[in-house]
């Protein structure tokens, strides 16, 4: 009997580190990351994301969810760029300042203008343009009239 | 921790290739391509057909803006294949000047990205625009015009989505898989597209058929 104990412990002794290299699970709070939605407010899920660290190095590539978001862990300070792609042409960048607590820190936010301002200037700029243009050309015709 | 920036792409969900996708050499190439068509445009341009050109390009940089909600996701017009039957070639300066403006005010698209959006508009444009020229004349029916007129409004997208997959394909993409995926989504834009081109182009058949005829049937200017 002791013997095939012995055999046993000859059998599984070896194997006891493999035994031994457990994974746990943490629970991680919270993360930084971005929420690509395209202009009519649809998401972009599922889009590929590069995240480059402050040293220039790939840190982690990834999807969004189907919310369009996508977190990480940085795990040093400095500028982070996160770029989310679709594939079918539409591309978007995001960089992010953290300090030593991994805390965003808030940089000027640039945002385009609302609809109907921009619209309003955007089709000004139009009939202006065309309006420029028109009078170059009379202004011609009446130079070679 | 946990700060979830919310941003939109530079880009509208149809036909917009954002920057930092494409290489130089395909960029520098598209702003060729888009810069003579240009020059042809501005050169059959005449000039009583500019107030034309100043209108359509306005309403193509607004329609941008209206977003439709449908069943699956939102839709809004593109319009070029109206450009393309009024405008013919001087859709090209027209589309330019809209994309201009849109990466200027909206950040949408980009500036180094405008040749290769130009072509991708303005190509399906003329394109549309010359294939169903002859249904559209003056002694054609109102249900010819219609139907003539929708195929250029859905044809006009259909390419775009087309195109849009090329130029993706150039990026270093797969080109089916790119192409099958933006058809799919555009199918929503080409009907609407198809039914609001089939109305203006039967209704200005009926009232101001001369609006249908693009500058390039004129005498070029010098």
């Amino acid at each position: 009997m002791r013997g095939v104990w012995g055999i046993l412990v000859l059998l599984l002794g070896p194997a006891a580190p493999l035994f031994g290299h457990g994974v746990e699970a943490r629970r991680i709070e919270g993360g930084v990351g971005l929420h690509a939605v395209y202009s009519d407010g649809e998401p972009m899920a599922f889009a590929e994301v590069t995240v480059t660290a402050p040293d220039g190095e790939i840190h982690q590539e990834g999807l969004t969810d189907r919310a369009g978001a996508f977190l990480f862990t940085p795990d040093t300070a400095g500028t982070w760029t996160l770029t989310a792609d679709d594939g079918l042409g539409h591309r978007v960048s995001l960089d992010l300042t953290l300090d030593e607590g991994m805390v965003v820190v808030p940089g000027p936010r640039r945002r385009p203008p609302g609809r109907l301002p921009g619209a309003v200037t955007g089709v000004s700029l139009v009939f202006g343009l065309f309006g420029v243009w028109a009078l170059w050309r009379a202004s011609l015709r009446r130079a070679s009239a | 921790m946990g700060a979830l920036a919310s941003l939109a792409p530079e880009g509208f969900r149809l036909m917009h290739i954002a920057e930092g996708i494409l290489s130089p050499p395909v960029l520098a190439g598209g702003a060729l391509a888009a810069t003579v068509g240009v020059g042809i445009g501005l050169r059959r341009l005449r000039d009583e057909d500019i107030p034309r050109a100043a209108v359509l390009t306005a309403g193509f940089f607004v329609a941008s803006l209206i977003h439709i909600p449908t069943g699956a996701g939102s839709v809004h017009l593109v319009l070029n294949g109206l450009m393309g039957l009024m405008l013919g070639w001087a859709a090209f300066p027209a589309i330019v000047v809209a994309l201009t403006l849109q990466a200027l005010i909206f950040q949408v698209g980009g500036l180094t990205v405008l040749g290769i959006n130009t072509l991708i508009m303005a190509v399906p444009a003329v394109l549309v625009g010359r294939t169903v020229r002859p249904l559209l004349a003056s002694g054609r029916s109102a249900r010819t015009v219609l139907a003539g007129s929708a195929m250029a409004g859905g044809g006009a997208v259909a390419l775009g989505a087309i195109l849009g997959a090329a130029a993706v394909a150039l990026g270093g993409r797969e080109f089916h898989a790119a192409a099958g995926a933006l058809l799919l989504l555009h199918v929503p834009v080409m009907l609407t597209e198809a039914m609001v081109t089939g109305c203006i182009g039967a209704f200005l058949h009926r009232v101001r058929p001369e609006l249908l005829v693009p500058p390039q049937a004129a005498e070029p200017v010098p």
